[in-house]
């Protein structure tokens, strides 16, 4: 456990000197500035604490260094901008008159921000130790490994820890930890059971969970509000909020509506509804020659160029079943993904599915270019290259189903995969 | 007989521990200097030569000490001036101004530590100079001794001395090295860098005015050696104030380097990297569990601190990952996208 190894490194023998750098990495919401902050609060250990975030430039940082160790005046003596060089010599001159008796820590947040600040920044506070010549530890904690923070000519490497991601017994723990008042703990940890069996494959990160299981609980408890179950009853209260939590899932991290909103639409909807995806691709509204554009695209990108001709030409001759069929039969089309197609093969498309006649003028042309900024095509050629250009569809066949419906057109049937 | 009354000090075992962990932690995390430098006589004795040259008979020269990270090169360096300053004469009239290429990126801040290593604030006061080099030829003027025959003899060191190749115009090295070779006042001008192509960053003007000495320190350890070392970065010396104590523990660390497994960490950490930096990583990790209730470092320690030390990053971040991404067993073929994936598993 890192957290032991940190300990004891802290803890044992505070007046002798500690490895004058150390990186903590680990995802967010691990627990590495609450350990920390614990730690160096009930050991009182003098320590200085520096959020990169907060401290923009340098000269921020040398000013809460100093007004955290030798006090405000230390920090006043500190010139307009300040260099790196004139810190260490403030530096130096305080140590003298008040020098370390037990280390001192630096703990830096969000450290990763340190690489965009000057070049000589990082490597000289991982050697601030021996550049000021005191008992003093510099901790940086980040979410970054420590390979994309080394540079170029290299530099005094620090003690890595790591603090590993909590497992699903701890988020268990943890969550809850903090149930609502007026209901039992039982109730409130087979609730966070439910949520985990739900929500652990997608996202681990403890804060998102909290703010789910936040979110969520009202809807948890509706029925024994009501009356209608008791507490105990957990598989009754399981199926009720299993499909809320199914559609709370599209909304994992994204906030397209506030928490107070989504709490609104929870109780103005009635219980057998259709689950409503908040996406926003559902309420996008095209021309309808954009419209047979998006189908030709798909069909473009979703069928091999060779069966073109089965679907597309009035009087085709037999399709050949040759080897082809063999080597692509474990992986449908639709799971490699979509293929890049030429223009010209989609035009041709396009016009065998429209069934008017339409004449190639310059407003079907933007409208290609329209469906590319609405980034349901991808354009892979180079923008450069403007006699031959490809594209790739980048919808979802529910998307297009969608779409192909409100012009009464049958996807389907010209699909390779669905033959 | 006050000898043997030392020899039978008995120290509590918390405070003997107390006095091991300071003992070893200023050897490893500070980098305390050996009393005699290990592997490295010849450079250390080359060095002392050359510095006393500069400090006793008014010599100036330049010179460059260049190995890679965590060699040695300040150790050496600073082993050469320890032994350099016992001799009385030299400690009062040698001048040292250290400048450092991370902190003084710029030649004016130089200028300004050089002024205040010299002590010269106040000499200086608030004169305008016209240029650099007039700068620190009036620099050298005022250091010069009182009957104004002979200026005292000046050292600057020159850590990151690749950083200040960087600087516009290389016009902090151009005057130095101009200094030493004009027979203006007796300067040594060491620098300390660990790129092994620093000649290349020099500037014509500023490389025909270095001397092209350098001191190179690649290690040329065998296995064997590495071992030795290693056992002698661990034991206690006899200024250990409990000599039974010392003792036990000395003997325990020469089963731990006979120990089989314990041999392999090191043969690992040797292929790895010779140098004794990455090696200290691993040995405050051994020795941050030595606690009182386990006076010893086991070789099951040394095992613990080898996996935290070579453990792959990116490899842990990636089991936080949320997703798992369950192979096909004929996963070789397997071309499926990261969308498609992404779609799967919702």
């Amino acid at each position: 456990m890192p957290i032991n190894t940190l300990v004891q490194n802290v803890r044992a023998t505070p007046q002798h000197y500690s490895y004058p750098s150390i990186f903590i990495y680990g995802h967010r919401a691990s627990g590495k500035s609450h350990v920390l902050h614990i730690l160096m609060k009930e050991l009182e250990l003098p320590h200085a604490a520096v959020s990169c975030v907060e401290c923009v430039s340098a000269a921020l940082l040398y000013e809460r260094v100093l007004t955290s160790f030798f006090g405000r005046s230390a920090a006043s003596f500190l010139p307009r901008s300040p260099s790196l060089s004139e810190f260490v010599r403030l530096y130096r001159h305080q140590r003298s008159q008040s020098p370390a008796e037990q280390t001192r820590y630096i703990v830096m947040e969000k450290a990763e921000l340190l690489r965009d600040a000057d070049a000589n920044l990082l490597p000289a506070l991982l050697r601030l130790q021996e550049l000021v010549d005191d008992n003093i530890t510099v901790i940086l904690l980040s979410e970054i490994v420590w390979e994309k923070f080394r540079p170029n000519t290299g530099c005094f490497e620090p003690l890595l820890l790591h603090f590993p991601d909590y497992s699903k017994g701890e988020l268990q723990q943890i969550l809850s930890t903090d149930s609502h008042p007026s209901y039992s703990a039982e109730l409130y940890s087979s609730y966070i059971n439910i949520l985990l069996g739900v929500f652990y494959s997608v996202c681990r990160d403890l804060r998102e969970l909290r703010h789910l299981a936040a979110l969520n609980f009202n809807k948890f408890c509706e029925p024994l509000t009501e009356g209608k179950v008791k507490e105990t009853e957990t598989h009754k209260l399981w199926r009720n909020i299993e499909p809320h939590l199914k559609k709370a899932m599209q909304t994992v991290y994204i906030r397209e509506v506030s928490s107070l909103q989504w709490e609104q639409m929870q109780q103005t909807e009635d219980e057998g509804g259709a689950l409503r995806g908040l996406s926003a691709h559902t309420h996008v509204e095209l021309p309808y020659y954009s419209k047979f554009l998006l189908i030709a695209a798909y069909l473009a990108s979703y069928n091999p160029a060779r069966t073109d001709k089965r679907f597309f030409v009035k009087h085709h001759g037999k399709i050949r079943k040759t080897n082809f069929l063999k080597k692509n039969e474990k992986t449908s089309n639709h799971l490699l993904g979509p293929k890049p197609f030429a223009l010209d093969r989609l035009l041709a498309i396009f016009y065998s599915v429209v069934d008017s006649r339409v004449a190639p003028t310059a407003s079907i042309f933007s409208q290609i270019s329209s469906l590319v900024t609405l980034q349901l095509l991808t354009q892979i050629s180079h923008t450069d290259q403007l006699d031959a250009p490809k594209y790739k569809c980048s919808i979802s066949l529910d998307f297009i189903s969608a779409v192909s419906r409100t012009v009464n057109f049958d996807i389907v049937k010209y699909l390779y995969d669905f033959l | 007989m006050s000898k043997r009354k030392v020899k039978d000090v008995h120290l509590p075992t918390g405070e003997c521990i107390t006095q091991l962990q300071q003992v070893l932690r200023e050897r490893f995390c500070h980098q305390r200097l050996p009393e005699k430098p290990e592997g490295v006589e010849a450079q250390h004795k080359n060095l002392l030569e050359l510095l006393r040259r500069t400090a006793v008979h008014g010599e100036s020269n330049s010179l460059l000490i260049v190995g890679p990270r965590g060699a040695g090169k300040t150790t050496l360096l600073r082993c050469a001036l320890r032994d350099l300053l016992q001799d009385k004469d030299v400690n009062k009239n040698l001048l040292q101004v250290h400048l450092n290429g991370l902190l003084q990126t710029d030649d004016r801040i130089a200028l300004k530590e050089i002024t205040r290593q010299l002590h010269l604030e106040n000499v200086v006061g608030d004169k305008v100079f016209g240029s650099f080099a007039e700068n620190l030829a009036f620099l050298l003027e005022a250091l010069k001794k009182g009957d104004r025959s002979s200026s005292r003899p000046a050292l600057f060191v020159l850590d990151e001395f690749d950083l200040f190749a960087h600087h516009k115009n290389q016009t902090l090295l151009y005057n130095l090295l101009d200094v030493s070779q004009s027979a203006q006042a007796p300067v040594a001008v060491v620098g300390l860098t660990c790129r092994l192509d620093v000649m290349e960053l020099l500037e014509k003007r500023v490389k025909s005015r270095f001397s092209h000495r350098q001191i190179l320190l690649l290690s040329s350890l065998s296995f064997p050696q590495y071992q030795q070392r290693i056992q002698a970065q661990l034991s206690l010396t006899d200024a250990f104030p409990d000599a039974h104590f010392a003792e036990e523990w000395n003997s325990s660390i020469k089963t731990l380097c006979e120990d089989k497994s314990a041999q392999d960490v090191f043969r690992r950490q040797f292929h790895f990297s010779t140098d004794f930096r990455s090696l200290h990583t691993l040995l405050v990790f051994c020795l941050s569990r030595v606690t009182v209730s386990k006076p010893v470092i086991k070789a099951a320690d040394v095992l613990e601190a080898s996996r935290l030390c070579l453990c792959d990053a990116k490899a842990n971040m990636l089991h936080g990952n949320s997703f798992n991404f369950e192979l096909h067993k004929d996963s070789i073929y397997w071309p499926f996208s990261f969308p498609v994936v992404l779609q799967l598993e919702i």
